[in-house]
């Protein structure tokens, strides 16, 4: 019996750490600062992305995305565990991304040349690639208002419910759904030149 | 196919979502099944959502979390350095002594420091200043409302203008704002219109404003940093341009001049007007430098022969070159910025919300006239064109139980009332024809008669004044045969003569 035991192979006791975003957080707060890196790998993508398209101004991406980061760091240890890390790291990049915007358009008043740069050029009719097609629908997307363009692009570009948008936004799930019509609405419209090549 | 409206429109966007609850969800897809148009619709939706799921996305950046750690870093290490100064006693001894020390030796340090970063600003703001035509190509319209609205548009798509004007306090002010949809009620057509100008005068009229163009657009410099720098003896081309257009309307019009004229300034001689020549004459060097960051006043130096000479130059090969836009960036002007003393002290008084930018105008250079006398007829020309605006007569009928009536011409201010009274109970008195009055104003006002004639209260108040002497011409006739009858009666009633 003895035998048989000595031949077993002692399996070291290991310890199973979790790496759900809850889990990362706790340790986060626990003192585990390099937790941190991770979490920022996890969901980079989702905030650049976010800002991108809410944006339509690669420029900014980075600094907006480090900024978000930061606050992220500097609040995760007062985060409440009550909706998802995602919901809670989508309010603080549309936070940021509204800060951004008021602040170009406190700018704006005074830079009376460079407004119109996001418009869409409806001399160019004819689409010929996929990559001028994308670039339509960006810009379309840049000019509708702030508040419908973030539900939309949390929608479709992100894949969020309504409830988490609701969340993410802070507003009720109906806001959301009207929102999300009236932003279709106004992107059909903004669209109508290229229908034939866009639906 | 009554179901189908706004609300439903919002059903299918979340039934494409799916974000319907079940019967809902079942209910929207019998009515799909039954209406190709609906179909339709759901279609188009969806590839919309599809055009948007499927914008691409960025490359991913993999060094992203490693220069946020790096920053992370330099904040902590920042902040750990500062947590030392968060001691206040400690901080407040050591910055003390450290600055009595430096004052000591460097008496003009801080001073040196702050005007250098100033000039700093300052250069970079003001490189590459350029005038206005850069940017804007100024039509009549534009002008005649710098004139008459106080306003110049920097961006006509997004409708941004410069507004120059005084606030309700008097104090002048430069704006830049956004002008939303809003449009004056008056302006160019109108005053066109009002005027009863030919095509002839039409153009006479486009071309005394499109010549102030060059000189509007040289007092408005602009660069590619987004900086507008006004400067503000601009105000005497408004001021010249309203009297400019003031002279020709009293030579096209003399009647219509005469009426919105002030008493006691028709009679000045016109011709003092003529000032086009003289408002580039003002020696003006300050400017109003808007800036993303910042807004200054500062002294710019500008040769305005040369910027005369080079916008012509320049609108000429514009025209050749439609569409080069190489073209405007070649274009340079000798703007010299030289130290201004005052920029430092002067404080300036400066409103910002999410649609205007206005700098209240310090008094020492206020937006003053150069003109010559021009002053002395600025009232006049401020009463002439805000009577021009509310050009406008009322005719009122008053009748009173005394006996007397009056009519009346009334503006719309209630300004420059002429009554007309005729007094009912006066032995001189005869009773005026109502056609003989209105032959009257139609001689008074000669061409505006037109104006009465279209006037319906005019007319119905004029009826009501016919119908009341008519009334009154009945009644004293009765009146004179009840006497009659009475005087009759009365001699026929004789008293016998007793014998």
């Amino acid at each position: 019996m003895n035998e048989i035991n000595k031949n077993e192979k002692v399996i070291p006791q290991t310890i199973l750490t979790l790496n759900d975003d809850f889990s990362l957080i706790k340790r986060f707060i626990d003192g585990d600062e390099s937790v941190f890196k991770t979490l920022v790998n996890r969901h980079k993508e989702k905030v650049r992305n976010l800002i991108f398209v809410t944006l339509n101004s690669p420029d900014m991406i980075d600094d907006i995305s480090q900024e978000v980061f930061i606050s992220v760091y500097k609040k995760l240890d007062r985060f409440r565990f009550e909706s998802q890390f995602t919901t809670w790291l989508y309010r603080i990049t549309i936070n940021k991304c509204r800060d951004h915007l008021r602040r170009v358009k406190i700018r704006s008043i005074l830079s009376p040349f460079s407004a119109s740069e996001a418009e869409l050029s409806y001399s160019s009719v004819s689409l010929h690639d996929e990559v001028e097609i994308q670039e339509i629908v960006r810009k379309a997307v840049a000019q509708l208002p702030v508040k419908l363009k973030t539900p939309l692009i949390l929608k479709d570009f992100e894949g969020l419910s309504y409830q988490e948008i609701a969340e993410a936004i802070g507003v009720e799930v109906g806001t959301i759904k009207s929102r999300i019509f009236r932003a279709r609405e106004s992107l059909k419209k903004i669209l109508a030149p290229y229908k034939k090549e866009l639906l | 196919m009554k179901w189908y409206n706004q609300n439903s429109k919002e059903q299918l966007s979340s039934y494409i979502d799916n974000e319907l609850p079940k019967h809902e969800k079942d209910f929207l897809e019998d009515k799909l099944f039954a209406s190709p148009k609906l179909r339709d619709e759901v279609g188009d939706l969806q590839k919309l959502k599809e055009r948007l799921s499927s914008l691409k996305r960025l490359p991913e950046d993999e060094f992203f979390a490693a220069r946020l750690m790096e920053k992370i870093k330099g904040e902590k290490k920042s902040a750990s350095l500062l947590s030392f100064v968060k001691k206040p006693a400690v901080v407040f001894g050591v910055v003390s002594i450290s600055l009595m020390g430096i004052l000591k030796f460097y008496p003009g340090l801080f001073p040196d420091f702050l005007s250098e970063q100033k000039t700093n600003i300052i250069d970079f703001y003001t490189q590459n200043l350029k005038p206005f035509v850069y940017v804007a190509d100024l039509n009549s319209e534009d002008i005649f409302n710098f004139a008459f609205n106080n306003n110049l548009p920097l961006n006509k798509e997004d409708r941004q203008m410069l507004q120059l004007d005084r606030d309700s306090n008097g104090n002048q002010f430069v704006e830049v704002n956004y002008a939303g949809s809003s449009t004056s009620a008056f302006n160019l057509p109108v005053f066109v219109k009002s005027l009863k100008l030919n095509n002839d005068q039409k153009l006479t009229v486009d071309s005394i404003l499109l010549s102030y163009s060059d000189d509007i657009a040289s007092h408005i410099l602009v660069n590619e940093k987004n900086t507008v720098a006004v400067n503000p003896s601009i105000w005497n081309y408004h001021n010249a341009i309203r009297s400019d257009l003031l002279s020709y309307a009293a030579s096209v019009n003399k009647e219509f001049s005469n009426k919105i004229m002030p008493a006691g300034f028709r009679e000045k001689n016109v011709s003092s007007m003529r000032v086009m020549s003289k408002p580039g004459e003002s020696d003006q060097e300050t400017y109003f430098v808007f800036s993303p960051d910042t807004i200054f006043t500062q002294k710019l130096h500008v040769n305005k022969d040369d910027l005369k000479n080079q916008i012509h130059k320049f609108k000429t090969e514009i025209r050749q070159h439609t569409g080069e836009l190489n073209k405007l960036k070649r274009f340079k002007i000798d703007v010299k910025v030289f130290p201004d003393e005052f920029t430092s002290s002067r404080r300036m008084k400066v409103f910002i919300d999410s649609n205007i930018c206005r700098v209240q105008i310090p008094q020492d250079i206020a937006m003053e006239s150069y003109l010559p006398n021009f002053d002395s007829i600025n009232s006049a020309l401020d009463e002439a064109f805000d009577q021009l605006r509310n050009f406008h007569f009322d005719m009122r009928v008053e009748t009173s139980e005394k006996g007397s009536a009056s009519v009346s011409t009334d503006k719309k201010k209630r300004k420059n009332v002429q009554k007309f009274e005729f007094k009912i109970g006066d032995e001189n008195f005869v009773m005026p024809n109502p056609d003989s009055l209105a032959n009257f104003f139609r001689f008074y006002f000669q061409d505006s008669s037109k104006t009465f004639k279209s006037n319906d209260r005019m007319n119905q108040d004029m009826e009501v004044f016919k119908k009341e002497m008519e009334k009154f011409k009945k009644e004293m006739e009765k009146m004179k045969k009840e006497f009659q009858k009475e005087f009759q009666k009365n001699s026929e009633k004789k008293d016998p003569i007793e014998i």
